[in-house]
């Protein structure tokens, strides 16, 4: 004797309350999934205002960060609960007279740099526009970064640096944007976002 | 039960030798004592869970494919998504410890209790739950691979000392098993009783939050507290929530699986006398 059982597939079994269950639990997944989605875009992209009217700067830098003031910079910005080197956003004004180029300024940064940081090297000088079209020119460096304690015995980091040069107004405006150079891909967007965000 | 319990004492043991005993374990040993205490809990398991259904009348005999299932999912979707996606390294650490706890719920809790729910859904839901009791079963196998993977990933991604990694160990299979039994009841009302849809979402979302409320808090309980004097790292303290999490849920879950099953036991003959 053959017996041959007929079984239909496991969907027709489910009653209407079970299958409603189910897609309940998919609805609370996606939505839930969503609000974490929100959560860490809010978190990662969260920003504090900078205002400097005499400077005519209004910036937008991470929440978290560390700003502090200084006489060869306008504000410097740093990730301080970073290990190792702290990613740094900072701007910088100089005068320039009205037949200085970016060419000028960028050269005297070099010359200034090459003195102070360990195995400083430019790798590019090209032309940069802004997200507002303003255009700028932007410098491509790397150093090496020490810790200045000795007792820290800490190895030196390389760092990969870039200057952006906007001319305007009789005045350089530089953003520096400084990261260690392998983290420099994941954290540039950091400076997008920086530079999306910043009016002068 | 048996399982955790044995668990629980190799942690602990491994801990207590290492620091009131001051056995000191070679530095070579930390990987592979490592990798070898994440097969332990899969072990005990085989060993007092998958062995013995051999020799039962109706063997549950998809276990070993939700525990391979669920271990290769978490592999997949759950840790990539955790730890690239959401990225919770770089903002949960840093929030306060309400955000905190809200932060991990909607984003390891959800996707974790999502994933493993889909993967018992999938493989054995409804056919082979033939008792509640298989949920415990199912919910368990699919907690042992989840965690096996998050145990393995933790062991090669950080190398720690075998008394740490024992105690981590045993916290996060713990976890998942707490949370993978709630789920799990309520699979079980689902498949026998008429509860109301809402239910099985309410398990998700609560055993999310469990995840959501454990990792932060165990985090604060074990790391060492900032102080000008020296501090070490609490890891008895994480020890300690684990049992009492994993006690609560298992006392709460029993409990309500025993009388449901008593309260259809009851409502059977009656119905057939009603038949007759």
């Amino acid at each position: 004797m053959t017996v041959i059982e007929i079984t239909g597939a496991p969907e027709e079994r489910i009653s209407p309350r079970q299958r409603w269950s189910h897609y309940f639990v998919l609805l609370f997944g996606v939505i839930g999934l969503l609000v974490g989605i929100n959560l860490r875009d809010s978190a990662l992209n969260a920003v504090s205002v900078y205002v400097n009217t005499e400077a005519g700067i209004r910036a937008a830098y991470p929440r978290n960060w560390l700003i502090d003031f200084g006489t060869d910079y306008v504000f410097r910005v740093r990730n301080t609960t970073e290990i190792g080197f702290k990613t740094t956003i900072q701007i910088a004004i100089r005068p320039v007279g009205a037949n200085t180029t970016g060419w000028n300024v960028l050269t005297a940064q070099t010359l200034n740099r090459a003195q102070t940081l360990a195995a400083y090297n430019v790798t590019s000088i090209e032309p940069y526009t802004l997200p507002d079209e303003t255009q700028a020119t932007i410098m491509n460096y790397s150093y090496v970064a020490a810790d200045t304690n000795p007792f820290l015995q800490s190895a030196p980091t390389a760092v990969r640096g870039s200057d952006i040069l906007v001319i305007k107004r009789g005045q350089a405006i530089i953003i520096t944007f400084l990261s260690n150079a392998q983290l420099y891909n994941e954290n540039v967007r950091i400076l997008n976002q920086f530079l999306r965000d910043l009016e002068f | 039960m048996i399982q955790q319990g044995i668990l629980f004492v190799l942690a602990a043991g491994m801990f207590a030798a290492v620091n009131f005993l001051g056995i000191q374990l070679p530095a070579n040993f930390s990987q592979i004592g490592g990798l070898l205490l994440v097969f332990v809990p899969v072990g005990l398991w085989l060993l007092l869970s998958w062995r013995p259904e051999s020799s039962a009348p109706q063997p549950r005999q998809r276990l070993i494919n939700v525990a391979i299932i669920s271990g290769l999912a978490a592999n997949a979707i759950a840790i990539p998504m955790v730890q690239d996606f959401f990225q919770v390294d770089l903002w949960l650490p840093l929030a306060g410890a309400i955000n905190r706890i809200i932060g991990y719920s909607f984003t390891a809790g959800i996707t974790y209790e999502i994933i493993k729910y889909l993967v018992i859904r999938y493989t054995v839901w409804p056919d082979d739950f033939s008792e509640r009791f298989d949920s415990v079963a199912y919910g368990t196998a699919g907690a042992i691979g989840f965690s096996t993977v998050l145990n393995l990933i933790f062991i090669l991604s950080d190398t720690p000392p075998p008394d740490i990694a024992a105690l981590r160990i045993f916290e996060t299979t713990t976890l998942q098993l707490a949370t993978s039994l709630i789920v799990g009841y309520a699979l079980a009302e689902l498949r026998f009783s008429r509860p109301t849809p809402l239910l099985l979402p309410s398990a998700v979302a609560v055993a999310a939050f469990i995840n959501g409320v454990a990792i932060p808090i165990r985090a604060g309980l074990v790391n060492a507290t900032f102080n000008l004097t020296t501090s070490a790292p609490k890891s008895l303290f994480g020890l300690g929530f684990a049992v009492a999490l994993f006690a609560v849920v298992v006392a709460v879950v029993s409990f309500l699986l025993r009388s449901t099953e008593q309260q259809a036991r009851e409502a059977a003959p009656s119905q057939e006398g009603e038949l007759r």
